[in-house]
C-alpha cells in the first residue's frame, strides 16, 4: 500500500533504517554466539517496519518509551548506532554509560527515554510525558510501544484510560507478534484485536499490518497528527512477527514450521527493497548503500570493542 | 576447639585437692607440659602439667580453693577461641583420640582427666560485657575475668570496670607503704623532738675515750658484785663520771628559759631505753651523790619494770640531763636530740679496738666515742668543751672515782 | 507567623511551591476540592484546585498504577508532581513504579534523566483494619534512589516536603494520619501544631533533631511514637532515668551521626517505631550501631515496635498492638537493668 505523501528518497531512508536495524540485530546475534557480548538479548529483527514506519520523521522533542526489545525503536528514533553497541558491551561511553545494558538503553536528548524492562511498565510513564507535554503546551507527541503480552497488564488499563481521559497525546502501540515469550496471545485474550479494546476506553483502536511499513507509517502520521491537535491517543496494534525467539536461548518450539514460513515470506526488508526497486531505484544504488551500512556497524563494533570499560566504582554514582 | 583441664584424683584418701599456686594467667599460650598449677593432697603437693597446647581461656578456681576431682579447674583454647568473644563448643571425642602417645603420657601421669565438652559449664566462659565496658576495659588493659559484674545478672557495664579501675588504683596505693596509727607515744615523742630542735641550737662534740681501765674495773666489780646480784654496766660508770664532770661543769645541768637559766642541784639522769615503738627514758635522780653500786641498782630496777610494763609514770619525769646508748647495736657513733627542757645528751658508741698513737707507739685499745650534746642557747662550745674533757679524763682514769 | 497545623503546613508548603514554580503540580484520587470535592482524603489539598484550577490539582481514576507512573513519565520531562495516596497502604499497586522505574530511572540512563517527583503517603493505625493501617517506612529504605521523609510536625512537615519538591529525586513522604490535626479527629489524634515562619525555608535531608536533651538513654522515634516516647521521657524523667529523644525526620538519607554522637554520651539507645518489629526502620539503625559505634554501648539495644502482626480492627487490639506510652516507659526501664 505505497502512500503518496511519502517521496521516494523517503522510501529510501527509512529502508536504510530498517536494514540498519536487521543487520544491527544479526550482528548482536553473531556476538553473542561469539560469546563476546555479556547478557542477554531480545531481539526485534523482522520487526523493523513497526519501529521505522511509526517513528519516521518524528522529531527529536518527541518521545518514544521502548520495551525490553528497544533496539529498532531506539535507532529509529535516533539513539547513535556507536553508544548503542557500546552500551550492548557494557563501556563507559554507553548510552546508559554501561548501567542500562540491551533492555535500557536510550537517549532521552533525542527523545528515546530509557528503555523499560517491566512489561507494560512504560505504558502510564508514557501517559506522565503526555501529560507533561499537555501541560507544557507543547504539540509534541509520545510514541508508546508495547507487545501483546502487555495488553493484559494493569498498566496497560490504568495507563491507556488515563492518557484517554486527559486527551493525552499519545500513540499506544501494540506490536503483536503473536507471542507473550512462549505463549500464544490468542490463548490468553478472547479479544482477537487488540486494537478493539481502544473502544473500552473510548479511544481510536487501529489493526495494521505490522510487516508493511508504509501502512504502518500511513496509520502513524495520522495519530501523530491528531496527538499533536490536542485530540487525545491512538491504540495502534501492529501484527507482525519476530524472526528470532524472544530471547537468545529460545530456539521458538512453540512456534509452527508453517506459519514461521509464512511470515518469513512477509519480511519486511525484503518487500520493502522489491517495493523500491519497483519504484525505480537501483539495486547496485540499494547495494551501495547497504555496504555502507554493513561498514558502520563493524566500525561501530570495533569503536565499542576498544572502548574502555566503566570503572568498577562508578557503579556508585547516579543513584541520587 | 576448647579443652578442659579437670582436677586429677588427690589419692586414696581424698577426692578432692587444693589448688595451692596457678603458674599461668587467662591469654597466656601453653605448651604441652608447662605446669598449669600446683595441687595440695592429703600426701603432697603435685604440679599439675597441661596435657595441650594453646591460650588458657579461663580459671574457674582461685588459689586457696579445695576442688573436687573431676571438676572443670582451667579451658584451654587454640587462637580462634582466644580471639572469639563468645567460645564456640565443638564436642569432639575423635580429636582427643587422636592425639599423640606423649599425650598420653602426660594424660596418664597426672591422671588429667579429659571430657567431652558437652558440659554446662561451658556456657559460663563467655563473660557478659557490655561493648563500652568490654572496650573501656580493653583500653585500659584490664581482663574482664577479673572484673565483677552486676549482682542481678552478671552483666559488666561500663561502671564496673570503672569501680574496678579505683579498686586496683586504690590497692596500688595501699601496696606502696602500711599505715601505722599514732599510738600516743609517738605523738609525744614527735612533738618533743620537733619542739627541741626547733626550739633549742644543738651543737654537738665528739670525744674518743680509751675504755681499758673501765673495762678492767668493771670486770673486777662485776665479779664482786656478782654475790650482791648486782651487775654494773658500762651506762651505770658514765652516768657515774658524767655526774662528777657535771659538779665541776654545773652549769650543763641546767635549763634554758626565756630571761634566765636554771642549774640544777640535782644530777637527776635520764637514760634512754627503746620500747614496743618508741622510746622511754626512765630517770635515776641524784646521781651526784650515789654510789656506783647504787646507780647501778636503781637502773636495773628501771629496765625491769619496764619489761613488766610496772614502770611507774614519776621516773619517767623530772630528768636534767640523758644518755642514749647505741653501743649494743653496734653504732659507733651518733647524735642525738636533747630531751626538753635539758641542755645536755651524751650519745654513747659502741667499744671498738682501734689503734691510738701513745707517746711515740701505736697501741691498740678499746676505744668509745661519746658525742655531747649541748643547747648552744645556755651553754657555749668552751664549756661543752670543758666537760667533755672532764668526763673523758674521769672515764679513762676511774681512779677519780674514789675521789 | 502563626500557630498550624501539619495538614494547614503541608497545604502552604504545596502553594507555596505551586506558586514559585509552574511545573509543580498535584495528582491523586479526590485531591481537588473544585465542585464539591475533599481537597485529598485527608484535606491537606483542600482550596488548592479553587487557586490552581484542574489543570494543575489532578483528580484521577482510582488507578494507583497510572498515578505513580504519570508522576514518573511527567517527572522524567521536566514537571515535579506531588501524588497523592489517601492511604499509604495503596502504595503496592505503585510498587512497580516506585521500586523499578522511579527510583532506578536515573541510574539505568547513567545519570541522564532525573524524576523529581513526590509521593505522599498517610501511615498509622487508626482503627480502620489491617489494609488502612500500615507503617510503610522500612518497604522503601531499602531502595535505592528513592528518599524517604516523616515529618512529625508541622514546621518539619513545611520544610521536608518543600525541600522534597525541590529534590531532584523521588520522595516518598510519610505523614502519620493521627498527626494531621485536622478537622477529622481520630481517636488519639494529637494536633503538634508548630508556629510556622512567614519566610520560605526548607528542611535539609539527613539532618536529625534532637527533641529532648538527656543522659541516661537515647530514644530514636518517629512520626507518631516520637510523641509518645517525649510522653514517656517525662514519666521517665520523674523516676530518674533522663532521656535524649531523637526524631530522625528523614530516613533515607538517615543522620547516623547524630544517633552516635547521642549514644556517646547516654551508652544506651531504644528505637521506637509503629512499623512492626522484624526488619523496621530500626533494624537499620540497630545493625548501624552494631557496625559503626557498638563501642559506645553500655547495654544491649532495645526496641519497641509494633507487634508482628497484620493491624487488627478492635481498638483493644490496636492500641494492643502498637506500641503506647506505657510500653515505652517499660522498655527504658528494663533497658537501664540490662
Amino acid at each position: 500500500m505505497a502512500n503518496k505523501k511519502v517521496s521516494k528518497d523517503q522510501m529510501v531512508e527509512m529502508y536504510k533504517e530498517m536494514y540498519l536495524i536487521r543487520k544491527y540485530e544479526e550482528r548482536i546475534y553473531y556476538l553473542f554466539l561469539e560469546g563476546t557480548m555479556p547478557g542477554s538479548i531480545h531481539q526485534s529483527h523482522g520487526q523493523e517496519a513497526s519501529a521505522v514506519g511509526m517513528l519516521y520523521g518524528l522529531r527529536d522533542s518527541d518521545y518514544m518509551a521502548s520495551t525490553h526489545r528497544p533496539a529498532g525503536h531506539d535507532l529509529a528514533k535516533g539513539v547513535s548506532l556507536k553508544s548503542m553497541m557500546c552500551e550492548m558491551f557494557g563501556k563507559a561511553n554507553g548510552c546508559c554509560k554501561g548501567k542500562g545494558g540491551a533492555m535500557h538503553t536510550g537517549d532521552i536528548k533525542v527523545g528515546a527515554i530509557p528503555a523499560n524492562a517491566i512489561v507494560g511498565g512504560n505504558i502510564p510513564i508514557a501517559a506522565g510525558i503526555g501529560l507533561a507535554l499537555k501541560m507544557q503546551k507543547k504539540d509534541d507527541v509520545v510514541v508508546c510501544f508495547f507487545g501483546d503480552g502487555a495488553s493484559n497488564e494493569g498498566s496497560f488499563h490504568e495507563g491507556i484510560n488515563g492518557a484517554a481521559i486527559w486527551d493525552l497525546p499519545v500513540i499506544f502501540v501494540c506490536e503483536n507478534n503473536l507471542y507473550g515469550a512462549s505463549t500464544p496471545y490468542r490463548t490468553v485474550s478472547k479479544v482477537q484485536n487488540i486494537a478493539d479494546r481502544a473502544s473500552s476506553y473510548g479511544i481510536e483502536g487501529y489493526s495494521v499490518d505490522g510487516n508493511d511499513v508504509l501502512a504502518v507509517h500511513e496509520i502513524a502520521t495520522y495519530a501523530v497528527n491528531k496527538a499533536r491537535n490536542g485530540l487525545g491517543p491512538t491504540l495502534i496494534e501492529l501484527k507482525t512477527y519476530r524472526i528470532p525467539g524472544h530471547s537468545r536461548s529460545d530456539a521458538c518450539a512453540y512456534r509452527n514450521k508453517d506459519e514461521e514460513k509464512q511470515w518469513f515470506a512477509k519480511d519486511p526488508i525484503t518487500s520493502f527493497r522489491k517495493t523500491l526497486m519497483d519504484l525505480g531505484v537501483k539495486e547496485e544504488d540499494i547495494i551501495s548503500l547497504e555496504n555502507k551500512i554493513d561498514e558502520e556497524i563493524e566500525e561501530a563494533v570495533e569503536f565499542a570493542i576498544a572502548s574502555p570499560d566503566p570503572l568498577p566504582e562508578d557503579a556508585l554514582n547516579d543513584v541520587y | 576447639m576448647i579443652k578442659k583441664i579437670t582436677m586429677p584424683s588427690g589419692g586414696q584418701n581424698t577426692d578432692e585437692s587444693l589448688i595451692v599456686k596457678w603458674h599461668v594467667d587467662v591469654g597466656d599460650k601453653i605448651n604441652r607440659g608447662d605446669v598449669l598449677f600446683d595441687i595440695e593432697t592429703d600426701k603432697a603437693t603435685l604440679e599439675i602439667e597441661s596435657f595441650a597446647s594453646g591460650y588458657l581461656l579461663h580459671k574457674e578456681y582461685k588459689e586457696g580453693t579445695t576442688v573436687k576431682e573431676g571438676e572443670v579447674v582451667a579451658l584451654i583454647g587454640d587462637e580462634k577461641d582466644k580471639d572469639s568473644l563468645y567460645v564456640e563448643v565443638e564436642p569432639s571425642e575423635n580429636e582427643y583420640l587422636s592425639e599423640s602417645d606423649d599425650y598420653q603420657a602426660i594424660m596418664l601421669q597426672n591422671q588429667v582427666i579429659v571430657e567431652d565438652s558437652t558440659d554446662d559449664k561451658e556456657k559460663d566462659i563467655c563473660i557478659k560485657a557490655s561493648p563500652l565496658a568490654r572496650k573501656t576495659a580493653q583500653d585500659k588493659g584490664f581482663k574482664l575475668e577479673e572484673i565483677q559484674g552486676e549482682e542481678s545478672n552478671k552483666v559488666i557495664h561500663v561502671k564496673d570496670v570503672i569501680k574496678f579501675e579505683d579498686e586496683i588504683a586504690s590497692q596500688i596505693i595501699e601496696e606502696s607503704y602500711s599505715i601505722v596509727k599514732h599510738s600516743n607515744m609517738r605523738k609525744i615523742i614527735a612533738s618533743r623532738m620537733n619542739e627541741s630542735l626547733s626550739t633549742s641550737a644543738h651543737f654537738s662534740i665528739f670525744t674518743d675515750i680509751d675504755m681499758s681501765r673501765v673495762i678492767e674495773l668493771r670486770k673486777k666489780l662485776n665479779s664482786e658484785l656478782e654475790s650482791k646480784n648486782i651487775k654494773i654496766t658500762f651506762n651505770d660508770i658514765i652516768i657515774k663520771c658524767a655526774a662528777m664532770a657535771l659538779k665541776d661543769v654545773p652549769i650543763v645541768n641546767s635549763s634554758f628559759f626565756e630571761d634566765h637559766i636554771k642549774v640544777w642541784k640535782d644530777v637527776n639522769f635520764g637514760i634512754a631505753v627503746a620500747v614496743d615503738n618508741g622510746i622511754v627514758v626512765p630517770v635515776v635522780r641524784r646521781c651526784q651523790e650515789r654510789s656506783l653500786s647504787k646507780i647501778a641498782e636503781l637502773n636495773s630496777e628501771n629496765i625491769a619494770e619496764i619489761k613488766d610494763g610496772k614502770l611507774n609514770s614519776e621516773k619517767l619525769s623530772g630528768g636534767t640531763i640523758t644518755l642514749s646508748s647505741m653501743g649494743m647495736l653496734g653504732v659507733e657513733k651518733f647524735t642525738s636530740i636533747i630531751n626538753q627542757p635539758e641542755s645536755a645528751i651524751l650519745s654513747v658508741g659502741a667499744i671498738e679496738k682501734k689503734p691510738i698513737v701513745v707517746g711515740d707507739e701505736i697501741l691498740i685499745r678499746p676505744i668509745m666515742t661519746i658525742t655531747s650534746t649541748f643547747d648552744h642557747r645556755g651553754i657555749d662550745g668552751a664549756i661543752g668543751a670543758k666537760f667533755t674533757c672532764k668526763l673523758k679524763r674521769y672515764l679513762e682514769d676511774p681512779i677519780f672515782l674514789l675521789i | 507567623m502563626s500557630e498550624t497545623t501539619i495538614v494547614e503546613a503541608l497545604n502552604q508548603a504545596i502553594a507555596e511551591e505551586m506558586r514559585r514554580d509552574e511545573s509543580v503540580y498535584c495528582l491523586g484520587e479526590d485531591i481537588s476540592s473544585l465542585d464539591g470535592g475533599y481537597g485529598g482524603a485527608w484535606a491537606v489539598t483542600k482550596g488548592l484546585g479553587e487557586e490552581f484550577g484542574a489543570e494543575r490539582i489532578i483528580n484521577t481514576p482510582i488507578s494507583e498504577i497510572l498515578i505513580s507512573g504519570v508522576a514518573v513519565g511527567s517527572a522524567m520531562v521536566g514537571m515535579r508532581p506531588i501524588a497523592d495516596l489517601q492511604y499509604g497502604d495503596f502504595i503496592f499497586c505503585m510498587m512497580d513504579q516506585l521500586v523499578n522505574q522511579a527510583a532506578k530511572m536515573k541510574y539505568m540512563s547513567g545519570g541522564t534523566v532525573e524524576i523529581p517527583m513526590v509521593l505522599r503517603a498517610p501511615v498509622g493505625a487508626s482503627t480502620r483494619g489491617a489494609q488502612h493501617a500500615q507503617s510503610l517506612e522500612a518497604f522503601f529504605t531499602h531502595v535505592p534512589g528513592l528518599k524517604v521523609i516523616c515529618p512529625s510536625n508541622a514546621y518539619d512537615a513545611k520544610g521536608l516536603l518543600k525541600q522534597a519538591i525541590r529534590d531532584n529525586s523521588p520522595v516518598i513522604c510519610f505523614e502519620h494520619k493521627k498527626l494531621y490535626g485536622g478537622k477529622r479527629k481520630e481517636e488519639g489524634a494529637l494536633s503538634p501544631s508548630s508556629v510556622i515562619p512567614d519566610e520560605d525555608y526548607v528542611i535539609e535531608f539527613g539532618k536529625a533533631a534532637v527533641r529532648r536533651e538527656g543522659e541516661d538513654i537515647t530514644i530514636v522515634a518517629n512520626l507518631l511514637m516520637l510523641h509518645r516516647a517525649m510522653e514517656a521521657a517525662e514519666i521517665l524523667s520523674k523516676e530518674g532515668i533522663s532521656c535524649e529523644v531523637i526524631d530522625p525526620r528523614t530516613l533515607l538519607p538517615f543522620d547516623f551521626e547524630t544517633v552516635f554522637e547521642s549514644i556517646k554520651k547516654t551508652s544506651r539507645l531504644m528505637i521506637v517505631h509503629e512499623d512492626n518489629y522484624t526488619n523496621g526502620w530500626g533494624s537499620e539503625l540497630s545493625a548501624k550501631v552494631a557496625e559503626e559505634a557498638i563501642y559506645y554501648l553500655d547495654a544491649p539495644i532495645k526496641r519497641v515496635a509494633s507487634y508482628d502482626v497484620p493491624i487488627p480492627f478492635s481498638p483493644v487490639m490496636e492500641n494492643y498492638v502498637i506500641p503506647n506510652v506505657d510500653r515505652i516507659v517499660e522498655g527504658a526501664r528494663n533497658l537501664m537493668q540490662s
